[in-house]
C-alpha cells in the first residue's frame, strides 16, 4: 500500500484537453471516488495513474516513488475495468494467475495466492471456469480477484458495478466496504452512481469539465457544495436554485424572490456573510428534504402541481410564485394536486452562491473552520 | 387445468401463396438450375473424362459420357505422364508446389497476425499510413510488378527457386494477409490489452497468449484463402521456375502443349483434377469457418 498524489497533471488529445490542472493528495490506505458527468476525464485521470496514458503535463508519485514515466507493469498498480475486461480463452484460474505468471512468481506461491483470493471472494467452485460461464456478479468477483492477487500498492475501480442490476449492486457494494475495511487498501474510485460515492468513499472527488470542482469528504461535499455545479450534480433529487436580491440593512437581511409578486424570505441575523451582497443577487440552493411540511422554517406558500410516491417518501412538484421547486416530504404526506399548501424552508441548512462566480459564499464559522484547517496544515 | 385436457391446436398454418408466388418461385429456381449447370459443365466434363479411356475420347468426342470405364489415367497422371521429356507424371511437381505454398501460407499468415495486431493494439507511430501502404499491394496488378520482382530476385540471387516464388508470395501475401488480421483485431476489446499491459505482459506474450487464442476465425480465413491463391497462381509460377523447381500449375501447361502429336485427353484431365484436390480439401475442411469468419470480421 502507498500514498499517490497528483502534480498539476494536464492531459491533451491533439486540441482536446481532457485534464486541467489535476491536483490531489490521496492517503495511505484512503478510499477516493471521482465523480462526474460523462466525458469529464475520469476513466483518462484513471488511465494516466495507471501508465495506460502518458501526460502531457505534471508528475505522480507513488509512495516514495516517482512513477510518472514507468510502464504500467513497472507501477505496481492494479485497475478494475468496467467491462471487466477477462481474457475470455483463459479459465478463471488462468486469468488471476497471468499477472502472477509475467512476473515470473514460482509455481507453488500462485497456487497459494489464487486460493487465498478465491476464499476471500467465494468464487472456489469457479476457478475452472470460463469467463462466458459466469455471471455478471461473478465476473465482477473476478476481475477484482485478478487485481487482490497481486497485492498492489494502489487500486484503480473504473465503474465496476454499473454492468449489475440494481440489487447485485447494492450486495457488491457492501462487499467492497467491507473488503476495504479489512485490507485497508488505498483506493480511486470511479462511479457515476452517487449513493456509490457517499457510500463508499473517504473523500469524494467531484470533477467537471477535466477540471477538479471540489474534493472533500461526502458530508461536505453534500452539505456545502464548493460551487454551483457541485450543488446541482451531487443530489437526488437535484437542488433547488432560486436567484434572489439581498435587501435590508446589515444585521436584518432579506432575500427578495423577483417577479410578479415578489416574495420576501427574511434572513434576520444568521446570514451575515451575504452583507457585501447587499444590493445584488446571489443564487439561493435549497435541497428538496429542507422544504417540510410542518415545523420550523420560513414558510412559504406554494401550489403542488404534481405528487409522486417513491415509496419511502412523497415527492412533490411545486410552483412558488412562477418559480419552479421540488420538495421530498415524508411518504404519509400526501397534499391534493392544484392544492395550496405552506411549507417550511429551513434556511440555515441552504446554501449560498454567488451567480457570477458559481462558488459557493462560506458562511462565517465555515470561514473560520476552514481557516483552522489550513492553518493545521501550516503546522 | 393439467396437461392432459389443454387443447392443442392445428399448429401447421402456412402463409397461403398465390399462384403468381408460386409461378416466381418455379422461374426463380429454373434460372438458378441452368446458371448452376453452366458452372458445373466444365467441371463435369473434366471429371468424365477422367475415367474415359483416351481412345474412346478421341473417337466419340471430347464431351461425353464414359463407355468404358478406367481409373488408369489417374495413374499415369500423378507417376508416368511425360512433361517436357521428363516422364514422372506430376508427382515431383505437385510436392514442389507443396513445399512452396505450405511455407508461404503458414508465414504470410503469422507476419499478418503480427501486423494486424501492431497496427491496431499497440501504439505505432502512424499505424493508418502504414496500413495504408501495405494494402495498396493488394491492389497492384502482379502484371505491374512481375518486372520488380524479377529484377529483385535475381539480385538476391534466388532467380527462379522455390525459396525465390515462396518469397514473393510471402510478400506479396502479406498485404492480404494485413488487411484481412487488422479488420478482424480492431474489433477485439482494448481494454483486454490495456488489462494484459496492467498484468505486465509485453507486446509478444500480449500477442502470443491474449490476442491469438481470439484469432482462430481469422486464422482459418487467411489461411484458406492463401493456400488457395497461391497453390492456383500461375502467372508468378511461370515466370519465376525453371525446370529444377516448377510448380504444379506450371507444369500443367506443359502437359497440354504435348509434342507426341496424340492429344491425351485422358490423363490431362486427371491431372487438372489431381492440381485440384489440395484447395479443395482446404476448402472443405475450413469452409464452415470461411463463411463464419468472415462476418466476424466485418460486424464484430
Ligand atoms: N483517445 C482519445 N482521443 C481524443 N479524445 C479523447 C480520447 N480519450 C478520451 N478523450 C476525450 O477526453 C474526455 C474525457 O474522457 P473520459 O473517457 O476520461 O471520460 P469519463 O469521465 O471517463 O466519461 P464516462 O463517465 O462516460 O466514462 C472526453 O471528452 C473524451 O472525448
Ligand atoms: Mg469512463
Amino acid at each position: 500500500m502507498a500514498s499517490l498524489s497528483i502534480e498539476t497533471i494536464w492531459k491533451a488529445y491533439g486540441d482536446v484537453i481532457a485534464l486541467r490542472d489535476i491536483n490531489l493528495e490521496i492517503a495511505d490506505g484512503e478510499f477516493v471516488v471521482l465523480v462526474g458527468p460523462s466525458g469529464c476525464g475520469k476513466s483518462t485521470l484513471l488511465s494516466i495513474i495507471a501508465g495506460l496514458e502518458d501526460t502531457s503535463h505534471g508528475a505522480l508519485h507513488l509512495g516514495a516513488r516517482d512513477v510518472t514515466d514507468l510502464s504500467p507493469k513497472d507501477r505496481n498498480i492494479a485497475l478494475v475495468f468496467q467491462s471487466y475486461a477477462l481474457y475470455p480463452t483463459m479459465t478463471v484460474r488462468q486469468n488471476i494467475t497471468f499477472g502472477l505468471e509475467n512476473r515470473r512468481v514460482p509455481r507453488d506461491e500462485q497456487a497459494r495466492a489464487v486460493a487465498e483470493v478465491a476464499k476471500l471472494l467465494q468464487i472456489e467452485p469457479l476457478l475452472d471456469r470460463k469467463p462466458a460461464q459466469l455471471s455478471g456478479g461473478q465476473r465482477q468477483r473476478v476481475a477484482m480477484g485478478r487485481a487482490l492477487v497481486r497485492d498492489p500498492d494502489l487500486f484503480l475501480f473504473d465503474e465496476p458495478l454499473s454492468n449489475l442490476d440494481a440489487k447485485l449492486r447494492v450486495e457488491m457494494r457492501t462487499e467492497m466496504k467491507k473488503l476495504h475495511k479489512r485490507l485497508g487498501q488505498t483506493i480511486v474510485y470511479v462511479t457515476h452512481d452517487q449513493v456509490e460515492a457517499m457510500t463508499l468513499s473517504d473523500r469524494i472527488v467531484v470533477m467537471n469539465g477535466g477540471e477538479i470542482q471540489q474534493v472533500a469528504d461526502p458530508d461536505t461535499i453534500y452539505r456545502k457544495p464548493a460551487n454551483l455545479f457541485v450543488a446541482g450534480f451531487i443530489g437526488s433529487p437535484a437542488m433547488n436554485f432560486l436567484d434572489v436580491e439581498i435587501t435590508g440593512r446589515p444585521g436584518e437581511l432579506s432575500a427578495v424572490l423577483p417577479g410578479p409578486s415578489p416574495v420576501t424570505l427574511p434572513l434576520g441575523a444568521t446570514r451575515d456573510e451575504l452583507t457585501p451582497y447587499l444590493g445584488r443577487r446571489v443564487t439561493l440552493g435549497i435541497r428538496p428534504e429542507h422544504l417540510r411540511p410542518g415545523g420550523d422554517g420560513l414558510p412559504l406558500d406554494c401550489t403542488v402541481e404534481v405528487v409522486e410516491p417513491t415509496g419511502p417518501d412523497t415527492m412533490l412538484v411545486l410552483d412558488m410564485a412562477g418559480h419552479a421547486l421540488v420538495a421530498v416530504t415524508p411518504a404519509e404526506y400526501r397534499p391534493a394536486e392544484d392544492s395550496r399548501i405552506t411549507l417550511a424552508l429551513q434556511i440555515d441548512e441552504a446554501s449560498v452562491f454567488d451567480p457570477e462566480t458559481g462558488r459557493r459564499i462560506a458562511r462565517a464559522e465555515e470561514g473560520a473552520a476552514v481557516e483552522t484547517l489550513a492553518a493545521r496544515r501550516r503546522a | 387445468m393439467t396437461v392432459a385436457d389443454t387443447h392443442i391446436p392445428d399448429l401447421t398454418r402456412r402463409k397461403p401463396r398465390s399462384a403468381g408466388q408460386i409461378a416466381g418461385r418455379v422461374a426463380l429456381y429454373a434460372v438458378l438450375l441452368v446458371m448452376a449447370g453452366f458452372v458445373l459443365m466444365p467441371l463435369a466434363v473434366i471429371a468424365l473424362n477422367s475415367v474415359r479411356v483416351n481412345e474412346d475420347i478421341l473417337r466419340e468426342s471430347f464431351i461425353g459420357w464414359p463407355t468404358r470405364l478406367t481409373l488408369e489415367n489417374w495413374g499415369t497422371a500423378w507417376s508416368t505422364a511425360c512433361i517436357n521429356a521428363s516422364c514422372t507424371g506430376v508427382k515431383p511437381y505437385f510436392w514442389a508446389s507443396m513445399l512452396m505454398v505450405v511455407p508461404a501460407t503458414v508465414i504470410s499468415t503469422a507476419v499478418g497476425l503480427l501486423n494486424g495486431f501492431a497496427l491496431t493494439k499497440w501504439r505505432m507511430p502512424c499505424a493508418d499510413v502504414i496500413f495504408v501502404c501495405i494494402t495498396i499491394g493488394v491492389f497492384l496488378p502482379p502484371q505491374v510488378v512481375l518486372l520488380p520482382w524479377a529484377i529483385a530476385l535475381s539480385w538476391l540471387g534466388l532467380a527462379k527457386s522455390l525459396t525465390g516464388l515462396a518469397l514473393v508470395h510471402i510478400i506479396q501475401g502479406t498485404c492480404f494477409t494485413t488487411l484481412f488480421c487488422r479488420n478482424y483485431m480492431i474489433n477485439l476489446p482494448d481494454d483486454l490489452i490495456r488489462a494484459a499491459q496492467i498484468d505486465g505482459a509485453g507486446f509478444f506474450r500480449t500477442f502470443w497468449r491474449i490476442v491469438l487464442p481470439l484469432s482462430p476465425p481469422i486464422i482459418i480465413v487467411t489461411v484458406i484463402w492463401q493456400f488457395t491463391f497461391i497453390w492456383n497462381e500461375f502467372l508468378f509460377a511461370v515466370t519465376f521456375s525453371s525446370s529444377d523447381f516448377r510448380p504444379i500449375t506450371a507444369a500443367l501447361m506443359s502437359l497440354n502443349a504435348d509434342d507426341t502429336g496424340v492429344s491425351e485427353y485422358g490423363f490431362g484431365s486427371a491431372a487438372v483434377l489431381i492440381a485440384a484436390i489440395p484447395p479443395l480439401v482446404i476448402y472443405f475442411l475450413g469452409g464452415r469457418y470461411f463463411v463464419r469468419g468472415l462476418t466476424q470480421g466485418a460486424v464484430k
